[in-house]
């Protein structure tokens, strides 16, 4: 399998504590990788780690194949964080700046990036007058200027609007799709890049406790039956009491989710029609992607 | 490294600091002229200049105002190419370019130098140049034109004086790296000013070569270790 990126139980402490703490990340050429994980998770550290400007406490990075960052950096663009510019300066000449820092001198580049993320317009205007979806953009257009194999963005869909965003995404999979380039985009929000990442991979407590395909992630996602009753307690007292049933949570809108396997809807609506519970709604249901994820996180973080 | 060097002056505008320069040349060059030939710092009663102890030739004036106001021009140059890409993020930014880090935070501090170093010369040639000027126009002077513009020994003296000038103005940049604060680099700067410049009764470390030449080693120290060590340390965002 050819990784562009490989982690080796990837360490950093930093003050004594333990930010992230064996993080093996496995990032196959052309695919968007969704690396996701709640605020203070530690993404932010693990791609700092990547793209070399934090160095491991233990554990190491394959970037390319390779070790070592040097060679790797000219192949890479990278939003980390908020973006940030020469405030003085304007998109256009900010722009050029990093063009000749990367020495990428192909004619039209600039205004090619800054076409494709629609700050045509305000290319001449300086930076400081940006507004934060622009400076994403902006700093979006930076990373892709001097067409790297390997982006990383973190978090590259803060401070959009919904188009900013519903840009963003079509982006991110046309580079993926047409061009091979390789995507690693991190989120605390699944739906952000459930749409166009091929494989997440989960950070919580600054552990990876899954790094799997978007395929397996939906086949993973359970199902359950959803139970709505006048009479919610009644309705759990008949589920435990009677069904002997175990596997349900009663939640805070009152749902009832039966996680068990084997049980049937029609079964359990005849049973608590029975019991006076008074069923106003049953039905099986899946896991959304965003509970399974919220799930996992809550897995890592005990 | 050439290139390295013009993009941080590219970056920062290098154009309003020369103007700056500019206007604190004619500032400077306007009141030791005043000094000199329409006798500003002469007593009123006495009408003999009131020097401080020291301070007979004009020379010794020109050298004392172009210093300070030179190291707090570096002070301020520095916490904004330096002090302040570490603050703001963009230091992070450009470590993430392929290129060493070392050659990065050299260049950046090469740019201060070597544009610091223009700089002061140009001010000091500039004060210079309007004395001698003026000692051709009004003849007499406050203050003895204790300086030779024909002799190779000025300009000797004058260049070696700028280039450690600008490499103690340093100090206060790893004053500032130490304080995480672009304030307290340009703060440093002042203390500087009072370290080298000033007095305290009769005692002053002005004239003290010695002194001078220590703080200057020092910073070269500085300066080397914190080129040496930047690939070796972690680099934080914004």
């Amino acid at each position: 399998m050819a990784y562009l990126l490989e982690t080796h139980g990837l360490t950093k402490v930093l003050g004594g504590r333990r930010i992230v703490e064996d993080v093996s990340l496995h990032v196959r050429k052309g695919e968007v990788y969704g690396f996701l994980g709640p605020n203070g998770a530690g993404k932010t550290t693990v791609l700092k780690l990547v793209t070399g400007l934090l160095l491991p406490t233990a554990g190491e990075v394959v970037l390319f194949g390779e070790g070592g960052f040097f060679h790797a950096l000219k192949r890479m663009g990278t939003v980390l964080e908020f973006p940030v510019f020469y405030e003085r300066l304007t998109g256009r000449e900010n722009l050029e700046l990093h063009r000749e820092y990367m020495g990428y001198y192909r004619h039209g580049s600039v205004e090619e990036a800054l076409g494709l993320l629609g700050l045509a317009e305000a290319a001449d205007r300086p930076v400081k007058c940006y507004s934060l979806g622009m400076r994403e953009r902006l700093g979006i257009a930076r990373a892709l200027l001097h067409r790297p194999e390997f982006l990383i963005l973190d978090e590259p869909l803060n401070g959009l609007d919904p188009e900013g965003i519903h840009q963003v995404r079509g982006l991110l999979k046309g580079l993926s799709v047409d061009y091979g380039v390789t995507v690693l985009v991190s989120s605390h929000i699944l739906s952000e890049v459930e749409s166009v990442a091929d494989t997440v991979g989960v950070l919580a407590g600054g552990r990876l406790v899954e790094e799997l395909s978007m395929k397996e992630l939906k086949e993973r996602s359970a199902s359950f039956v959803e139970v709505l009753a006048k009479d919610g307690k009644r309705a759990a007292f008949v589920l435990a009491e009677k069904l002997g049933l175990s596997g349900f949570r009663v939640l805070e809108d009152g749902r009832i989710r039966i996680y068990e396997e084997g049980v049937s809807v029609e079964g359990l609506a005849g049973a608590l029609s029975e019991a006076g519970a008074g069923v106003l709604s049953i039905g099986r249901r899946r896991e959304t992607l965003e509970e399974y994820f919220l799930k996992l996180v809550g897995e890592g973080l005990q | 490294m050439r290139k390295l060097i013009w993009l941080e002056w590219r970056k920062y505008r290098v154009g309003r600091y020369v103007g700056a320069a500019v206007v604190l040349a004619s500032f400077l060059a306007l009141f030791v002229f005043g000094m000199a030939f329409f006798g500003i710092a002469d007593d009123p009663a006495t009408g003999v200049p009131d020097a401080a102890p020291g301070m007979l030739g004009i020379s010794a004036a020109v050298e004392f105002l172009t210093n300070c106001v030179s190291f707090v021009f570096t002070g301020v140059l520095l916490a904004t190419v330096v002090v302040g890409a570490y603050r703001n993020g963009t230091m992070a930014l450009m470590f993430t370019y392929p290129i060493s880090r070392r050659r990065i935070l050299f260049s950046k501090l090469a740019a201060v130098w070597l544009f610091q170093f223009g700089a002061l010369a140009f001010m000091k040639l500039s004060v210079y140049g309007c004395l001698a000027l003026g000692g051709r126009v009004y003849g007499g002077s406050s203050f003895p034109l204790d300086f030779d513009l024909g002799g190779g020994a000025f300009y000797g003296s004058l260049f070696l004086g700028a280039a450690l000038v600008v490499t103690v103005g340093f100090l206060s940049l790893f004053a500032g790296l130490l304080a995480k604060s672009s304030k307290a680099t340009v703060v440093a700067s002042f203390v500087l000013v009072f370290l080298t410049q000033g007095s305290v009764g009769d005692l002053s470390l002005a004239g003290n070569s010695v002194f001078f030449l220590g703080l200057a080693f020092l910073a070269f120290l500085l300066a080397a270790g914190s080129v040496a060590a930047a690939g070796k340390r972690d680099v934080a965002g914004k």
